[in-house]
């Protein structure tokens, strides 16, 4: 999976893509760590370009939900599409976070 | 008596002739291989032959020559030791190679030792001498060919000055002068005072290093200077200094600790090893002279080893292995009855000893000689004349790296243990047969379970409940993650089962599950689960879910429903409201609950109406039906499952 990010003024944008899978947990590990230490208002996760996520990727989810949530940094899941949304659709995680499409 | 030789070696024959006062032989006469004269004609003489095999040397010593001078390049890589124990004389070399590999040196030592005196024939042993350091000092590069070796009449004063030198200790300490130039020779010898003895080669570029070990064997100091060429080396009370195997030993035992700084680092190196004393193990040292046993052995006894073994050739390295398994094994190559490579090549077909680290030595320094080594199964090679430091530093790493291997194995086991105890006790919680078959005859049901773990401990699990309200309650879980965490998790799930076991609405029990999980799972994990029971009166399956599978119900007219999953996993809330369905149920209806694993397999993943898994169920008439059926096509499927399998059938 790539991550990339990009600054706004009032959000932080990480984009996601290609494969969301275990295997990306020390990355995803380190956005959020970077997240954290960059004075975050707020936190955008588009999801567009992911094609699969598994169940370690929503665990993710869930981390980064919990850890920005310490702080009350507020967190968007954008535009999930495909099978992403269907598992966001089956584990109601539209009930849990934030979701934009 | 006279000198034979190859006529090609003329210059050679001549010097060897002027050093022995024995006259060269008859032009005629000269050798062209000494094979083909007869063996009369060759007795009591003296040969300069190049002997490459100890066949070539069995068949001259039929000719009983006086003397046999080794006279070529040809390295000493079989064993010599048989006819110079026999009184035949001395090989001695005029060429590089064999000048400074010391193996030589040790056959004319030993040979000495075996005839009790080192002194019994003291103008073979200088010439030997005289040989070997002349060599060194000329031929220390490889290479040259034919090289002007200095002038005869230097060289006999060498001769001589060593002579006095080793007859009388007293010279030897004092200054030794003797200096010989030759303008149009190659070199030049020049002695300082202090009894230093100095050789600058002429307009020669190459600095030569390679004699060094030998003269190293042979004197008591020696420095090189590259940048002009130049070795100095002293010799000083040679009788007592340097031919004594006690001196041996005490110039090994100063260099080692004159190395005290070194070592202290090692012992930092060596605390990485816990409650292990690497200077216990057992070594075992395998050579058939004596004087590189002993060597090896106070080589290994100053830097601390006290387990040292030995064996005096390879039949009986290999028996000793067998007897005192030792935990390394430092290995000549050159021996008799059994040689090196042969005793690797036994250690390494038995399953025993295959990773017993052997070091071997050699005096061989050929590329396909150190290949013949590794490809008999040698674990690293240390050249000779063995260097200490070297072969204490190869020995310290392999001990080392054996009792690393032996630990992480012994861990290995340990966890390997605990963990098959841990897949017994998770088997518990699973139903037995017989549970499953009283619940059959309680509810009269028929069920089919298949569970397939794909390691050792599982995050899955599924169980078949008689609940309050004495209806038969069942549910599948599926933990995130794998492995002990994921495991821990079913116990926990268990023992929540039964504590909770008076709710008797599934969706208040996954909302109670939920929150009593939650506290004690990490964030980022859960658990999908389907818990419901089978209303028998209302035909109808009464469920929860949290983002499980969907549960599939094939009714009797063949057709399948497919159940409702949506909900948010258990054990990342306590405030989650969990829908309670209703799904018809009517007699004869067979219900399929399962693990990802299979709809994964066998089902697109955007289709929610599960195609491939309704299209098999509507075949099927009976639990124990469907499962074969779901079975076999798993098996059809040419995807690799790396997931834990559950898959329960009941048929009302």
């Amino acid at each position: 999976m790539d991550i990339t990010f990009d600054k706004h003024s009032d959000h932080d944008l990480v984009k996601l893509s290609g494969r969301f899978t275990f295997v990306d947990h020390a990355a995803f590990k380190e956005m959020v760590e970077t997240l954290l230490k960059s004075d975050c208002q707020k936190c955008v996760l588009d999801l567009s370009g992911i094609e699969f996520v598994d169940s370690a990727g929503l665990g993710m989810l869930l981390i980064i939900k919990d850890e920005l949530g310490k702080k009350d940094i507020p967190l968007v899941l954008s535009k999930p599409s495909g099978q992403v949304e269907k598992m966001i659709k089956v584990s109601h995680f539209d009930q849990l976070f934030t979701i934009e499409s | 008596m006279f000198v034979y030789g190859h006529k090609a070696n003329q210059k050679n024959l001549k010097l060897i002739s002027e050093c022995l006062g024995v006259p060269l032989a008859p032009s005629e006469k000269g050798l062209k291989n000494a094979l083909t004269l007869k063996p009369k004609e060759l007795e009591n003489q003296v040969l300069v032959t190049g002997i490459k095999s100890t066949q070539d040397l069995e068949l001259l010593l039929e000719f009983k020559p006086r003397l046999i001078i080794q006279d070529t390049a040809h390295s000493v890589d079989f064993d010599l030791s048989p006819a110079l124990l026999e009184g035949r004389g001395f090989f001695l070399s005029l060429s590089t190679e064999t000048a400074y590999k010391s193996e030589l040196a040790h056959y004319v030592y030993r040979t000495m030792e075996a005839r009790g005196h080192p002194y019994e024939d003291p103008d073979s042993l200088i010439i030997v001498l005289q040989e070997i350091i002349a060599n060194a000092i000329m031929y220390g590069n490889i290479g040259i060919e034919s090289i002007d070796r200095g002038s005869l009449e230097g060289m006999s004063a060498l001769e001589k000055k060593l002579t006095e030198a080793f007859e009388n200790p007293d010279i030897a300490q004092k200054h030794v002068t003797l200096s010989f130039n030759k303008e149009d020779s190659d070199y030049l010898f020049s002695v300082r005072d202090q009894g230093v003895w100095t050789a600058t080669k002429k307009n020669k570029e190459n600095p030569f290093l390679r004699g060094t070990s030998i003269v190293e064997e042979y004197t008591s100091s020696y420095f090189i200077d590259k940048a002009s060429s130049r070795v100095s080396f002293s010799f000083k009370n040679i009788q007592s200094e340097l031919l004594t195997r006690q001196k041996a030993q005490t110039e090994i035992t100063s260099y080692n600790e004159k190395e005290g700084s070194a070592e202290e680092e090692e012992d930092a190196f060596s605390s990485f090893l816990t409650n292990v004393d690497i200077y216990e193990s057992c070594l075992l040292v395998v050579d058939d002279l004596a004087f590189n046993r002993q060597i090896i052995s106070s080589i290994l006894k100053a830097k601390g080893f006290n387990n040292i073994h030995f064996a005096l050739d390879g039949q009986e390295a290999i028996e000793k292995v067998r007897d005192i398994n030792p935990d390394l094994m430092i290995l000549d190559l050159m021996m008799p009855k059994v040689d090196g490579y042969e005793v690797c090549r036994t250690m390494r077909q038995d399953k025993e000893y295959r990773k017993l680290p052997i070091i071997i030595q050699t005096a061989l320094e050929s590329s396909i000689d150190r290949n013949k080594a590794f490809t008999a199964g040698a674990t690293d090679i240390v050249t000779k004349p063995i260097n200490s430091s070297e072969l204490t530093s190869r020995v310290l790493i392999h001990l080392e790296n054996r009792l690393f291997m032996k630990e992480l194995t012994a861990y290995q086991a340990r966890l390997q243990e605990e963990l098959e105890g841990a897949v017994l006790m998770q088997k518990e919680i699973f139903p037995s047969p017989e549970k499953i078959k009283d619940l059959e005859t309680a509810f009269n049901v028929k069920v089919s379970a298949e569970f397939q773990a794909c390691s050792e401990l599982t995050g899955d699990m599924w169980g078949l409940i008689k609940d309050s309200k004495k209806r038969l309650g069942v549910y599948v879980a599926d933990f995130s993650g794998h492995g002990v965490s994921a495991a821990v998790n079913t116990f926990r799930l268990d023992s929540l089962l039964h504590t909770l076991s008076k709710i008797d609405c599934p969706a208040n029990l996954l909302h109670e599950l939920s929150a009593k999980l939650k506290p004690s799972m990490r964030p980022g994990h859960y658990a999908t689960m389907c818990y419901g029971y089978i209303d028998q009166e209302n035909e109808e399956f009464v469920y929860a879910a949290s983002g499980c599978t969907p549960p599939l119900i094939r009714l009797p007219d063949q057709s399948v429903h497919v159940c409702e999953n949506a909900g948010i996993p258990i054990g990342i809330s306590a405030d989650i409201t969990y829908t309670l369905h209703r799904a018809p149920f009517p007699k004869g209806s067979i219900l399929l609950l399962y693990s990802d694993a299979l709809s994964d397999n066998l089902c697109d993943l955007d289709d929610p109406t599960m195609g491939p898994l309704v299209a098999l169920l509507k075949t099927c008439t009976s639990p124990k039906e469907t499962i074969q059926t779901l079975l076999e096509a798993m098996k059809k499927s040419n995807d690799v499952v790396d997931d834990d399998l559950t898959l329960l059938a009941i048929q009302g």
